[in-house]
């Protein structure tokens, strides 16, 4: 997924977290519109009724209501918030890690499991405007991945802050020299999403995207076999 | 090396006198358990288990011509989760910053081939954690320090 001229809305989430938070966002727009609407309809209404009370001095059950009212709409959007707040903190075990590793202006991963240690360099693709790739987007080599499957990304730099990003999937994470910062995320969906260093970092920052292919984890065990026996 | 034999016989073992055409999670969870222990039994090491799987996996297409659907369901499953290895969340280390952890792991595996020497099998534990966690870069670092007398901690 990749953002398009004029879009409005968070790209389309394809992991059940961004799902979620897409859901919750659309639940907050509403309440927030309706909370809008409602004090555009009174300001306009103070400055235009003839029917306007200008003698009021107090009123404590207006104030009353002014309170509880607000408090209970913050409380339903409190409790939908910290659900997905406390579900994003999943510390389920996962079935693969990657280490992500920034350097300028590139990012570098590394895919090691017991029976397999594969490293790439992944670097924007400079293209001319007729190419079918996407400008600024696509790179030499994806990182390939599986669906289904927890995977647990380790982000670090090897000289300035970077920051991983692929918003489809809901997930970000600044790559600090020193830190090992963890973002994990799962996705049913098998397609190629994009992302963009977020953390300035020279001159181009612009230029080092990040592209992720997901694919079937049979198609996906296949491919690392196939890098194995290559190496 | 691990035989399609273990297979059968954890199947055959578990799966008596049941409907296998359909999944059901407690006769799978019987074979997963058995499978576990037969493996267990040959003393495969962490490698060897997710390449034994990692095999499986890939011939799912010639299982289901062996075992019916429900047993093939459960296979599929047992070898997919343990074909690719990753230790599991460490609660010592529950927060964002998995640097210790990493570091954690690189030393007791030298604290471990130090004591028990350089082919002991447990120590592997520690050497698959560092290698899935630590990117290689700070692997090669802390290798050149250790040859170099240099490294922080006391191994």
């Amino acid at each position: 997924m990749l953002s398009v001229w004029g879009q409005l809305n968070l790209q389309e989430g394809m992991s059940t977290i961004m799902e979620l938070m897409n859901y919750f966002h659309d639940y907050m727009m509403i309440i927030l519109v309706l909370i809008m609407t409602f004090v555009t309809y009174l300001f306009i209404f103070v400055i235009t009724s003839p029917r306007l009370d200008k003698y009021t001095v107090d009123s404590h059950i207006l104030e009353t209501v002014w309170t509880i009212v607000p408090m209970v709409i913050l409380l339903f959007m409190a409790f939908p918030s910290l659900y997905l707040l406390y579900l994003m903190e999943d510390v389920s075990n996962p079935n693969l890690m990657v280490k992500v590793v920034g350097h300028q202006w590139y990012w570098e991963y590394q895919y090691s499991n017991s029976w397999f240690n594969y490293g790439f360099d992944s670097y924007m693709v400079y293209e001319k405007s007729d190419s079918p790739l996407f400008h600024s987007l696509d790179v030499d080599n994806r990182l390939v991945l599986p669906t289904n499957a927890n995977i647990l990304f380790l982000v670090t730099s090897a000289d300035v802050l970077h920051s991983w990003a692929v918003p489809t999937l809901g997930i970000k994470t600044d790559a600090i020299p020193g830190r090992l910062n963890y973002l994990s995320t799962m996705t049913p969906y098998s397609g190629v999403y994009y992302g963009q260093c977020s953390e300035i970092c020279g001159s181009n920052h612009s230029f080092m995207p990040i592209v992720l292919e997901f694919i079937p984890m049979a198609n996906y065990l296949d491919y690392v076999v196939s890098l194995s026996s290559q190496e | 090396m691990a035989s399609p034999d273990l297979i059968f016989k954890a199947v055959n073992e578990t799966a008596n006198k049941q409907d296998l055409s359909r999944y059901d999670q407690n006769v799978c969870l019987d074979i997963h358990r058995k499978l576990d222990s037969k493996l267990k039994e040959q003393d495969l090491s962490i490698a060897e288990k997710s390449v034994f799987a990692r095999n499986n996996f890939a011939v799912m297409n010639k299982w289901e011509q062996v075992f019916p659907a429900g047993i093939t369901e459960c296979l599929r499953e047992y070898f997919r989760e343990r074909a690719i290895w990753a230790p599991k969340f460490d609660p010592r280390f529950p927060n964002q910053n998995q640097a210790k952890n990493c570091f954690v792991n690189y030393v007791d595996y030298q604290r471990c081939i130090k004591l028990k020497g350089q082919d002991y099998k447990d120590c592997e534990y520690f050497k698959q954690a560092a290698a899935s966690l630590c990117p290689n870069q700070w692997l090669e670092k802390f290798d050149e320090e250790i040859e170099s007398n240099a490294f922080p901690v006391d191994i």
